[in-house]
């Protein structure tokens, strides 16, 4: 690791002023970015690492009028354990759960889980060895060698990485909202492909707490994860799911974005949940799939996830 | 009523409160004043020819107290098979060719890490690359680049076996089958990176600590590679985390470590870190296998055309026992008329690939475990019937290389099918699980001396002290397998003493006897606890003598040590404690200090091992059919591993061998592009973790082997070969898809089962 100077912050103020340089990144649990620094595998490195979790009222998890709010700086550990959030909000709870291992949710925060920087093993080679497309480079290396956990939807900005986060899906299907300290973004809405970035912020912005709204009546989530271990992995694919009137289908590990499979949503839409329909809604997610050779069998498994998370949630 | 008094009991192992609280120290650990850390530029080219090499800008920078390359070193090859010099084909650093990209090609020490790695940074190479090779074909294709200038073919190293009339024999056969398989390379995940710290004496003599199963080699090769005497370097093996064989050579950072403290004079450290690790570190051989066997209508085989080609990568490392050994595992199980094998190492310009547990056994079990089921399936027989009407048994001889000589391989096989209900399952199948068999046979140490030791392949000394306690020396390697417990074990049992009466040094070359060839091809039981049981009866002979004429016994008393007292079996109350009888027999001596040495070295053994195991192992798994996921759900072993010297160690080797077979066959590869690794972090590289290990059971079949120590023969190595062929059996058994092509994923089971969706 390269040195830098790291700043205890003690108000979002005095972050977004260290950030404008451009040459300052902001830390919580720091599981996603410390690996980045000790691999090196960005162009840039920080001159400063400012901390988040100095600044105070950063972490809760509190219900007010019918929103969940959750800190920026919570512990998915702490969300995946929230009993209101296992209850109402399951398909969150569900995926905290299944992140990394207990160490990591023990530090990693719901904000660092959403903004983490995508996968892929070109773009995470350490001393930037490939110099590619989210790099501001020329070249996608995925696209011509081993892709095999890349992109089912095509390339955005040339880029076939996929956007990893497991908490991600769950908050688009819950309609989550991001609070910075400037904006509301919805979930949806939130998630971008820059070189190197994976969110919609500015430079200078930070996030500050997640908004859920209460699921409608009868509105039930659920989330679930296609992964080769059941512990330390990254999703092949994952899906979350939240039913009801207005449901809300996501898959993620499948494209640069998480996907929000509004195809499927459309299946299941005013029917009543059965085998049959959460299958046809499964074939609907993936209707626009353009997968590449060693990616095939990722649609299959988009499928399945997609009809298990609809009847998990039904 | 027990026969021995701690022979057979789950003593813990003594290194375990180390370990548990940290204090255990691994060779990163030690730190030496003035000590230099060095740093290794490696080749980013799979093959080029190296022009140039200017250091000068990295040894300009503060800090930087010593820049090196393969022409500061001598110009010496060095290998493991140094009974066969040609095979002999790695340098301290690359001299002017790089033949795998991660090849060592200088070397820096400096004041601390960061200041190494910038030297290396300031290192300028110019190359020319060369055309490439990274497999097989490629390599043994017309116009293939030739990786190493001797072996015009890229083919290092031959193996053949021929027994019988192999032509007759397929001639009677009334059912013949070929088949081809392709195993993968894998990691040996060993915990603790390699790490190697040299000190100089101002008079250029030199102590390594590194992190090796085979101190005695590294200090012989390494006397070779820098023209010293071998007494002049002094090896010390302090804790290692794992090994599994592919720490078991002298390495480039051993060379450079050593080299450079002695032109610094200052202590020099290289740690490897895990990218390094996984980018260029040792790696199973990926292996081609063409399997042709050919057997009578009822099942008896009869005839079995082996050839294996091995992918060696850049150098040969430990790939010629893999070669030989792999010969030896083709018929180690079954009884055939005639046996024919060809064994070719092929040279690719990927990573080296090595020992890792199983010495080429996974690879050769995966070929002959899935074919047995195949001809079962081929021919209507019932997968165990037809491999216990050709189960080897104790007292066959296999032609020209040995003689069994104890067996429980059909009684394992009897045993494994009971507890696991394997034929119920069979016959009555519940959707998307499956049951699948896989067994295997393994040695308990080589015979064959290719390393050209001219000592015993083990020794122990034990020093004798009036009170009451003893110290045990040896060279043998304790890498985390547990040698340090299980050898004391055996000598507390000799001598009658507490396990707390014995000091063990183990694994110092200028401390410990001469010699003993590290921890692999499971052979430290066997071989070194044979040696303690020589050393040990040699000093029972002494005290024995002492107790003898205290009492003016008479000479036909046989007497006894145990519980801590020497006495005569017919007389009991005449005897002394083991103190007294030590004092008593070093006053005879008038002082001096009661020493014995024993040794072992196998003769008269044939060309493979002292002694054979077996075992059988049944898988039950469940596919999810949707996508294609295997999950484990029940491992059941039986094994005859000798008699259980150990029973709570011998546990621990068969869940570490279900972990490896697990990941080898469900979820480890390498990423390799070019020769490029891309998935170098244990986040890409997929070890199982706790969480995928299924619930195993086991049964030690106990058998007695003679030429073991208290009948005790290998345990734990051998079991990772039938793991990988009964998952595959039992992914078959569930979704119809029969793997030949190692490992199954996901897509190949989705593509593979029989109602595939594409």
């Amino acid at each position: 690791m390269r040195p830098f100077n790291h700043t205890n912050a003690t108000s979002i103020a005095e972050i977004k002023t260290a950030l404008a340089d451009g040459k300052t990144t902001l830390i919580a649990g720091g599981t996603d970015l410390v690996g980045t620094l000790k691999d090196n595998i960005l162009r840039d490195y920080p001159s400063t690492v400012i901390n988040l979790k100095t600044v105070p009222g950063m972490d809760y998890i509190k219900e007010e009028g019918g929103v969940l709010k959750i800190g920026a700086a919570t512990h998915l550990a702490d969300i995946a354990a929230d009993p209101n959030i296992q209850k109402k909000y399951t398909a969150l709870a569900q995926a905290a759960s299944r992140v990394a291992t207990p160490h990591i949710r023990d530090m990693g925060t719901i904000a660092g889980n959403i903004a983490q920087l995508h996968r892929c093993w070109y773009f995470r080679k350490p001393e930037n060895r490939f110099d590619c497309k989210r790099k501001g480079g020329n070249t996608c290396f995925a696209m011509t060698g081993d892709n095999r956990y890349h992109s089912i939807f095509g390339a955005v900005g040339g880029c076939i990485a996929v956007h990893p986060s497991d908490t991600a899906p769950a908050l688009i299907a819950l309609n989550a909202k991001v609070v910075t300290d400037r904006r509301q973004i919805e979930a949806e809405n939130f998630f971008d492909v820059k070189q190197p970035g994976n969110t919609v912020l500015e430079k200078d912005e930070v996030i500050t707490e997640i908004q859920i709204p209460a699921p409608p009546k009868g509105a039930k989530s659920a989330f679930i994860k296609f992964a080769l271990r059941k512990s330390i992995d990254f999703p092949i694919v994952n899906c979350a799911v939240m039913t009801g009137k207005n449901p809300r289908v996501c898959l993620n590990a499948v494209a640069p974005k998480p996907y929000r499979a509004i195809k499927a949503e459309e299946v299941i839409k005013g029917k009543k949940i059965s085998e049959k329909i959460a299958e046809e809604a499964g074939t609907a997610a993936v209707a626009d799939a353009r997968p590449l050779n060693a990616t095939k069998f990722k649609v299959q498994i988009a499928r399945v996830m997609v009809k298990r998370a609809i009847l998990a949630a039904s | 009523m027990d026969k021995y008094d701690i022979i057979g009991k789950s003593v813990p192992r003594n290194h375990t409160k180390d370990k548990a609280t940290g204090a255990a120290q691994y060779t990163d650990d030690i730190k030496l004043p003035g000590m230099l850390h060095g740093r290794i530029l490696r080749s980013p080219y799979a093959h080029a020819r190296i022009l140039n090499i200017d250091t000068s800008r990295a040894e300009a920078l503060a800090g930087v107290k010593c820049v090196i390359t393969g022409n500061d070193l001598p110009d010496i090859k060095f290998g493991n098979w140094r009974l066969f010099t040609e095979t002999q084909d790695e340098t301290g650093l690359a001299r002017d060719r790089v033949r795998f990209i991660g090849d060592e090609v200088a070397a820096v020490a400096a004041i601390d890490k960061d200041i190494a790695e910038e030297a290396l940074s300031l290192i300028r190479v110019e190359y020319e690359e060369l055309p490439a090779s990274f497999d097989i074909d490629t390599s043994l294709g017309k116009g293939a680049p030739i990786i190493h200038d001797p072996f015009k073919n890229n083919i290092s190293v031959v193996r053949k076996v021929a027994n019988g009339d192999l032509d007759k024999a397929f001639s009677e056969c009334d059912y013949i089958r070929e088949d081809v398989f392709n195993v993968h390379a894998i990691s040996a995940c060993y915990l603790e990176p390699c790490s190697s710290l040299a000190k100089c004496d101002p008079d250029g003599k030199i102590t390594l600590w590194t992190s090796t199963q085979t101190p005695y080699m590294v200090q012989c090769l390494l006397a070779s590679a820098l023209g010293m005497r071998e007494n002049d370097i002094r090896v010390i093996k302090p804790h290692v985390g794992g090994g599994f064989g592919a720490k078991m050579e002298l390495r480039k950072w051993d060379v450079c470590a050593a080299f450079m403290a002695k032109k610094t004079g200052k202590p020099v450290k290289f740690t490897l870190t895990r990218e390094e690790e996984l980018a260029t570190g040792r790696r199973r051989h990926p292996m081609r296998l063409f399997s042709k066997v050919g057997c009578k209508k009822d099942g008896t085989l009869v005839a079995k055309d082996l050839k294996i080609l091995l992918d060696g990568g850049a150098y040969n490392a430990m790939g010629p026992t893999a070669t030989f050994l792999c010969g030896n595992f083709g018929l180690m199980l079954y009884k055939y008329k005639s046996y024919r094998f060809l064994g070719q190492h092929v040279y690719t310009n990927n990573p080296p690939s090595s020992a890792i547990r199983g010495f080429g056994s996974p690879q050769s079990y995966f070929a002959t475990e899935t074919q047995m089921n195949l001809i079962a399936e081929d021919l209507g027989i019932d997968p165990i019937e037809i491999r216990r009407m050709n189960a080897v048994k104790t007292g066959d001889v296999i032609p020209e290389l040995s003689t069994i000589g104890s067996c429980a391989f059909s009684e394992c096989l009897d045993k494994v099918i009971e507890v696991s209900g394997y034929h119920e399952k069979r016959k009555n199948p519940k959707k998307g699980r499956g049951i699948g068999i896989g067994c295997y046979s393994f040695i308990s140490g080589g015979v064959f001396n290719w390393f050209n030791t001219q000592y015993p392949f083990s020794a122990a000394e034990i020093r004798a002290f009036a009170d009451g306690t003893v110290h045990l020396l040896t060279m043998a390697s304790d890498i985390g397998q547990g040698s340090d417990t299980i050898l004391p074990q055996i000598l507390a049992e000799e001598l009658g003493l507490k396990m707390e009466d014995i000091r063990i040094t183990s694994a110092d070359t200028a401390t410990t006897p001469q010699a003993d060839l590290g921890s692999w091809g499971s052979r430290v039981t066997l071989m070194a606890g044979n040696a303690v049981i020589d050393a040990a009866k040699k000093l029972k002979e002494i005290l024995f003598g002492a107790v003898t004429a205290h009492y003016n016994l008479n000479v036909i008393h046989e007497l006894e040590c145990k519980d801590g007292r020497i006495f005569s079996q017919v007389r009991p109350d005449k005897g002394l404690t083991f103190g007294q009888a030590v004092a008593l027999a070093q006053k005879f001596n008038r002082g001096v200090p009661i020493v014995t040495r024993g040794s072992y070295t196998p003769r008269g053994m044939g060309m493979v091992t002292p002694a054979f195991s077996f075992g059988a192992q049944v898988a039950e798994v469940e596919v999810d059919e949707k996508t294609g996921r295997v999950e484990v759900k029940k491992m059941w072993t039986a094994h005859d591993c000798g008699t259980v010297l150990n029973p709570v160690s011998v546990e621990g080797q068969l869940e570490g061998s279900i972990h490896m077979g697990l990941g080898y066959v469900l979820s480890e590869q390498f990423a390799m592009e070019k020769g490029k690794t891309l998935n170098t972090t244990f986040l890409d590289y997929k070890m199982p973790s706790a969480l995928d290990m299924p619930v195993s059971e086991s049964i030690c079949i106990e058998t007695y082997e003679k030429e073991g120590p208290y009948g005790a023969k290998e345990a734990g190595e051998g079991l990772v070969g039938p793991t990988a062929p009964a998952i595959a059996d039992a992914v078959y058994n569930a979704v119809g898809y029969r793997c030949m092509d190692m490992p199954i994923t996901p897509e190949k089971v989705l593509k593979g089962k029989k109602d595939s969706l594409n």
